[in-house]
């Protein structure tokens, strides 16, 4: 095969070299060993990783207190550069798909595992996470970002017999102007999802109105534009794993032993 | 149904204790007709288990993993498969020792509990919640067979006995755990994550739980690589299994137990 000047070289061979893997492995489980231990120290800081997207976390709490947050931009370099690390791999195996497309499970995971990275960067980014919006039948909520606005249009809580809400019966509907995009009746584990918006039921309240209380929804309201993605990423990973699992059978019955590098 | 449970509970127990006993009798001993009936008492175990968990699933109409009892019980439930996978495909007899004797503790630790079944609440009931679950426990058996194999086979490097299997297998053994494990682990992972999503509205979540969870992730992906890698075979592969399986116990027990997370065994 004919050398390439791009490929055949020391840089192309350090990106796609397993000792890079397992030293950028290492240094994010140390990392986040480390890290993770002040999670539950110093909660008024970490509870409110999962209320809002990743990127807006950084800039608006982790840089009031770089002393504490430091190592998640940190981990997140390192996971980056592992995707890299990942994706390098993936084409290199490309290259000699011929020969090796054995390997395709292996691999599989891989390019799964860079395009959840990519889907999970992007969703800091470009996404919104909204909680606790209250609706009453009837109110609508605009969605400027997405030039749509969401509408309750029934709403049943059901009760356990102490009063803790199970489940939530909500109708929710998406309109773009007038125009009707989506209607579904969400419970859990079925919430609305449209291109990244997803719109969960958690709770509900009650408001005094016109001289008698009147139940009103509890929603979570997220935008992530890089699930699909993600999505598309799990499906590799998944189809990944179970052709490296059929590949490791099959070889470990002809007798075949790892290579050593 | 319930009052069932308890004495085929302890049944499986009794025949697992007495595997373990009659597998060091066999370790002193090397009778075959040792391991054979310890080999055939843990068969009967973990049939007897086998069928708690199904009238339980039956009786309960979902996977009853939902506290601290049902998953100590699916956790040795998980253990005592994985045992059987090594011992019918490798024959190691008392070399997974290690395995059910973390078996008989979990098992001995649910015994005194109650076996009634909670009400499963409606965030729980889909299949997603089944999946990961039981995909998480059996990754978590295979860790458990990596850590076994990683301390035998630093215990053999240094005695070079007759008794352990030899060098070769025991690495092959621990290389073959941590493989099945990863693999389970990474479609629990997906699954808990497709799960979240449609849960709560993300599918990564920075609670304790799920930044260990992906840590026991990263860090076995590493191993995964590591065993291509001369110097990491072998005796470095061993300690790292060990490590691996403290990450995993601290995931499952230390965090579910003392910390607050978004699963609760209690």
């Amino acid at each position: 095969m004919a050398k390439s000047a791009l490929f055949d070289n020391k840089t192309w061979n350090f990106l796609c070299s397993l000792k890079l893997t397992i030293v950028l492995t290492s240094a994010a489980t140390l990392l986040t060993v480390g890290g993770s231990v002040l999670m539950p120290f110093t909660p008024r800081i970490f509870s409110t990783l999962d209320s809002m997207p990743l990127g807006l976390w950084l800039s608006q709490v982790a840089t009031r207190e770089a002393g504490l947050t430091w190592w998640i931009p940190l981990g997140g370099i390192l996971i980056t550069l592992l995707s890299v690390n990942a994706l390098c791999c993936f084409i290199d195996w490309l290259r000699f798909i011929k020969r090796r497309w054995r390997k395709c499970g292996e691999y599989l995971i891989h390019i799964g595992f860079v395009l959840i990275v990519v889907a999970f960067w992007w969703g800091s980014q470009a996404g919104f996470r909204s909680e606790k919006n209250g609706l009453m039948v009837g109110q609508s909520k605009p969605l400027p970002e997405l030039g749509v606005h969401l509408k309750l249009e029934a709403f049943e809580p059901v009760l356990a017999p102490s009063g803790r809400p199970l489940e939530m019966l909500n109708t929710l509907a998406l309109y773009r102007g007038e125009e009707l995009i989506k209607r579904v009746q969400t419970r859990s584990n079925a919430p609305l999802l449209w291109k990244g918006l997803v719109v969960i039921p958690t709770s509900y309240g009650q408001t005094l109105r016109g001289g008698r209380y009147r139940p009103y929804s509890i929603l979570t309201i997220n935008y992530d534009p890089g699930a699909k993605l993600a999505f598309a990423g799990s499906i590799a990973m998944g189809c990944g794993v179970l052709l490296t699992l059929a590949s490791f059978y099959r070889k470990r019955a002809r007798g075949d032993r790892p290579d050593i590098v | 149904m319930t009052i069932l449970q308890t004495p085929l509970l302890y049944a499986a127990f009794g025949a697992y204790l007495l595997a373990v006993l009659l597998y060091l009798l066999h370790l002193g001993l090397r009778r075959g007709a040792l391991w054979r009936s310890a080999f055939i008492l843990i068969l009967a175990g973990f049939a007897l288990q086998t069928l708690v968990l199904g009238l339980r699933w039956w009786q309960g109409g979902y996977l009853p993993v939902t506290n601290l009892f049902g998953t100590q019980f699916f956790f040795s439930w998980a253990l005592a498969a994985t045992y059987l996978y090594f011992e019918l495909r490798y024959r190691i007899h008392a070399a997974g020792l290690f395995v059910m004797l973390c078996n008989l503790l979990l098992l001995g630790s649910v015994l005194p509990r109650s076996t009634e079944l909670p009400p499963l609440i409606p965030a729980l009931d889909t299949p997603l919640f089944t999946l990961h679950v039981s995909l998480s426990f059996v990754a978590y058996a295979f860790f458990a067979m990596a850590f076994s194999m990683g301390v035998l086979y630093l215990v053999q490097k240094r005695l070079q006995a007759e008794l352990l299997p030899d060098l070769l297998l025991l690495r092959k053994l621990n290389e073959e755990a941590v493989f099945l494990g990863f693999s389970l682990f990474t479609l629990c992972m997906i699954i808990g994550s497709i799960w979240a999503y449609v849960a709560w509205g993300h599918y990564f979540s920075w609670n304790i739980k799920g930044v260990w969870s992906a840590l026991i992730w990263l860090f076995y992906a590493g191993m995964c690589h590591a065993k291509f890698i001369r110097r990491w075979q072998g005796s470095g592969y061993a300690i790292l299994s060990i490590v691996g399986f403290g990450v995993v116990l601290f995931t499952y027990l230390g965090i579910g137990l003392l910390m607050s997370s978004n699963h609760p065994l209690n």
